[in-house]
């Protein structure tokens, strides 16, 4: 096996803050910690070379530390690539997280490791990271575990769920069978938790991703309001059979010259909820009359003449975000300046 | 409350007369139980089957499954304050039961209730094939197929499908009255002769929108604030199904049949005291109501003096969230919490590795709190291929896949690709196992 | 839905009966709706006071439109 090793200027030998600007250079061998994982791989394999990039560097010149990983990646003939490991130093973490994309961009396996709140280990959500300790204490740990995970990816072999190989979670849960039934793990957990000893949450809770507020309206009287719902608020009769629940679809309705939305002529078609008062007044899910009053006051200059809707019933994430896409192409189509979402 | 639990195991069930158990074996007598279920004139006709695991049937329509339980000793009618069953506090004395068999309720949904209650689909179960991936589909059956008045307004048509089944439950669970059951097991929570860390049920119960139907305590549906069982009262029935709607696997079996129960009783006196089960209704309207339903649990558990909780909930993205202020509150006020749940549901219908594979782009849980940190996944159910023609189809004849379009009718007997048909939910009854009767979960890559 | 209209820049403000749930998953002006069946209004009151309420909550959403935020924001309705 013929392994690529990533190193920054600090375990290369190079100096500590004061050369982290230290551009990129490709040595023969290992180098520092490198010299561990030669002993660690034996017979099994050689560390061919080593990458070394300043900290600062890979950093503030991003284009050129790629351009000197691919051509690293692509001359070495390399097996497996291992990047730090990077303890708690989150600009080599994410360094090392960069590098392991390229190297799986050049289908090349790599491994890296850092401690789990290096926020290099949200970089790139492909990575296989180890978790390691947050200083360099824990290099006589950490390499091994991480050879070990790289001899398995290298081999190609089937990588087991991360609780059991030893990484960190990759953003990819897949089906599988634990030991017992949900119902007794659920009251050995609470015994182990109330008991102070570990205990493993099967389902890690993690945030959603935020999006940039967009900036606000600045001249709301010369704006373009538009009025999007997933309250499934659609003509009587339902002409174009929006579902009730898990709906993957959108659509769009004319609200030229309507000044209301009467029951008789619109209805609601939402699954999710007792939907009959917004069918007997659809108005509370798309308010439509308190839009053309102040549209008609001058609150701003006015509605977009039709409004999307979907059905936010037990809709799939992947559908949500499409329509939303889509819908998003369309406002923006109509410059549209701001919108109202009514959500159920 | 001190409850002796009598065990019938079920290895076989055939038609006959006198109807009887013996050794394993159930004779039911089908002139006798067509009798009762026709005893309720707005029950029209009924079909009456005998259905077994490994089959090569498929069973459709399945509105309820009820395990024919009978109070023996002690206060209250099992299933109490249903179907003219009093309202007395059930959970002590004796109580028979059968293993292994249910009485399933098979009805179409009339046309107006399809239209008006969208969660009234239709479901099916594989007795055999890649669909078999429940807990139903080990179960033997007496299956009632029932045909109503098709005029029956909602409650009714519930009322009316609820009554048949549960007559003919009570008559077979009276056939084991004056036998010695096989099996026999005491339930009751003494104090605990060491302290041990007090543990409270938080059993989380979605109460339906929609006034009149869905799961009830001792027949109680609609929304309320939190209250406490005894576990007894749940092993006796008073948490009961309806017969409207069974997405996402609601069954009256269900709920006696709670994994929870005996997992916490297998623990009392050992490594916990179990100190009750708190019933929280969920799906309620405003959130000032959901923090309000959220914050007396918490005071319930905390009157407890509980140190730990395990909390459950039966789905719903709308349900969630007084779930998730539960086990913040609870947790905020140092009570131990650990959550049971199914994992993100709608995206599988079919487990290929393709389809059955998350992560960032579906959470596996539609809303959480930081204060979530122990967490049981019981993952989904779904089979990986197509489910495959089925030489018997019990419970109507005909799928609809698409509640906006009940014109569309699939022949239930043939191969169904339940991905291409369904969307995005399954059809599979009981495929979201709530409380943990089974070992699939997932795990992180 | 809403964080993909933002992301072309186009400000959205989420009129929600569940504001916990909408910021959560990312919506950055969130305006605290009444009820899940009804957002924008109350059937309860009469059809003036209904109205009132509507004016109210959809006048919040524009408030919020105008207005700049760093993260999840909650603006209140009626």
């Amino acid at each position: 096996m013929r392994l690529g090793h990533y190193l920054n200027q600090f375990f290369a030998g190079i100096g500590g803050e004061e050369t982290a600007n230290v551009p990129p250079e490709v040595r023969d061998g290992p180098v520092g910690p490198g010299r561990l994982l030669k002993a660690l791989l034996g017979d099994e394999g050689v560390v061919t070379s080593t990458l070394i990039c300043g900290d600062n560097f890979f950093n503030e010149h991003l284009n050129e530390a790629q351009a000197a990983a691919r051509a690293w990646l692509q001359g070495g003939h390399l097996d497996l690539v291992i990047a730090g490991p990077a303890f708690s130093a989150g600009r080599y973490g994410s360094a090392c997280a960069e590098v392991c994309r390229l190297a799986n961009e050049h289908g090349i396996p790599a491994v890296t490791g850092m401690h789990p709140e290096n926020p290099g280990a949200l970089m790139y959500r492909g990575a296989y990271v180890v978790p390691t300790g947050g200083s360099a204490a824990d290099m006589p740990s950490a390499l091994p575990r991480i050879i070990a995970l790289g001899r398995k990816l290298a081999a190609g072999s089937p990588i087991g769920p991360a609780e059991q190989e030893g990484y960190l979670p990759r953003g990819v849960r897949r089906p599988g069978l634990r030991d017992r039934p949900g119902a007794e793990r659920a009251t050995a957990m609470l015994v182990a938790k109330l008991g102070g000893s570990p205990y493993r949450t099967e389902l890690p809770v993690n945030a959603y991703d935020s999006v940039q507020p967009a900036p606000k309206v600045v001249d709301l009287g010369h704006a373009t309001i538009a009025v999007v719902t997933t309250g499934a608020i659609v003509p009587k009769g339902n002409p174009d059979h929006l579902k009730r629940c898990s709906e993957t679809r959108w659509q769009r309705y004319e609200l030229r010259g309507r000044a209301v939305l009467s029951s008789d002529a619109f209805e609601c078609v939402h699954g999710g909820f007792y939907n009959r008062m917004a069918s007997e007044n659809p108005h509370v899910v798309l308010p439509l009359d308190a839009l053309r009053d102040l549209e008609r006051e001058g609150a701003f200059a006015r509605l977009l003449d039709f409004y999307c809707t979907t059905t936010g019933n037990d809709q799939r994430l992947a559908d949500c975000k499409r329509n939303g896409a889509e819908i998003a192409e369309t406002l923006r189509g109509e410059r549209v300046d701001g919108v109202l979402l009514v959500a159920t | 409350m001190d409850l002796q639990v009598g065990t019938f195991a079920v290895d076989g069930v055939a038609f006959g007369s006198p109807p009887g158990w013996a050794a394993g074996r159930l004779v039911i007598d089908p002139a006798q139980v067509r009798a009762l279920a026709l005893a309720d004139p707005r029950i029209r006709g009924v079909a009456v089957d005998l259905v077994e695991p490994g089959e090569r049937a498929r069973i459709i329509h399945v509105r309820d499954v009820i395990e024919p339980r009978a109070k023996t000793r002690g206060p209250g009618h099992a299933y109490p304050g249903i179907c003219g069953h009093p309202p007395d506090t059930v959970g002590s004395g004796a109580t028979f039961r059968y293993a292994g068999f249910g009485v399933l309720l098979a009805s179409e949904v009339l046309p107006h209730i399809r239209r008006d209650v969208s969660a009234a689909t239709d479901s099916l179960i594989d007795m055999s094939g890649p669909g078999a991936v429940t807990a139903y589909s080990t179960l033997r059956y007496l299956v009632l197929t029932l045909t109503t008045d098709p005029r029956l307004e909602l409650t009714e048509w519930n009322d009316a499908l609820r009554g048949a089944g549960h007559r003919v439950a009570n008559a077979v669970a009276e056939l084991v009255r004056d036998q010695d059951p096989p099996a026999a097991q005491r339930f009751a929570l003494p104090a605990p002769e060491r302290p041990l860390p007090r543990v409270v049920h938080i059993h989380t119960l979605n109460a339906s929108m929609v006034p009149g139907i869905g799961t009830g305590i001792y027949g109680y549906t609609q929304h309320a604030l939190p209250v406490l069982l005894h576990p007894n009262e749940i092993l006796d029935g008073a948490i009961a199904g309806d017969a409207v709607v069974t997405y996402p696997g609601k069954s009256t079996w269900l709920h006696v049949n709670n994994p929870v129960l005996p997992a916490l009783y297998a623990r009392h006196g050992t490594d916990v005291s179990w100190v009750g089960s708190i019933i929280s209704r969920t799906r309620w309207g405003s959130l000032g109501e959901k923090q309000l339903s959220a914050y007396q649990t918490v005071k319930l558990a905390q009157m407890l003096n509980a140190q730990g909780a395990l909390v459950t909930w039966n789905h719903g993205g709308n349900d969630l969230i007084e779930v998730m202020l539960t086990i913040q509150g609870l947790e905020r006020a140092g009570i131990k919490t650990t959550f049971l749940t199914i994992e993100s549901d709608i995206k599988v219908v079919r487990m290929t590795p393709a389809l059955a594979e998350t992560g960032t782009e579906e959470p596996p849980l539609l809303f959480s709190v930081p204060e979530a940190n122990a967490i049981v996944s019981t993952g989904t159910l779904a089979p990986s291929d197509a489910l495959p023609p089925m030489a018997r189809v019990v419970g109507g004849r005909e799928l609809v896949f698409d509640q906006e379009r009940p014109d569309v009718r699939t022949p239930a007997g043939e191969s169904l690709d339940l991905e291409a048909l369904s969307g995005a939910y399954s059809p599979i009854f009981g495929h979201f196992d709530n409380y943990g009767l089974g070992c699939q979960s997932y795990f992180d890559y | 839905m809403s964080k993909e209209i933002e992301r072309l820049g186009i400000p959205v403000a989420v009129i929600s009966a569940l504001p916990p749930l909408a910021m959560q998953a990312g919506a950055n002006r969130v305006v605290q709706g009444v009820k899940i069946e009804h957002v924008c209004g109350d059937p309860a009151l009469s059809p003036e006071a209904d109205r009132a309420l509507r004016r109210q909550i959809v006048g919040a959403g524009l408030r919020a439109l105008q207005t700049d935020v760093q993260n999840p924001t909650l603006f209140g309705g009626g």
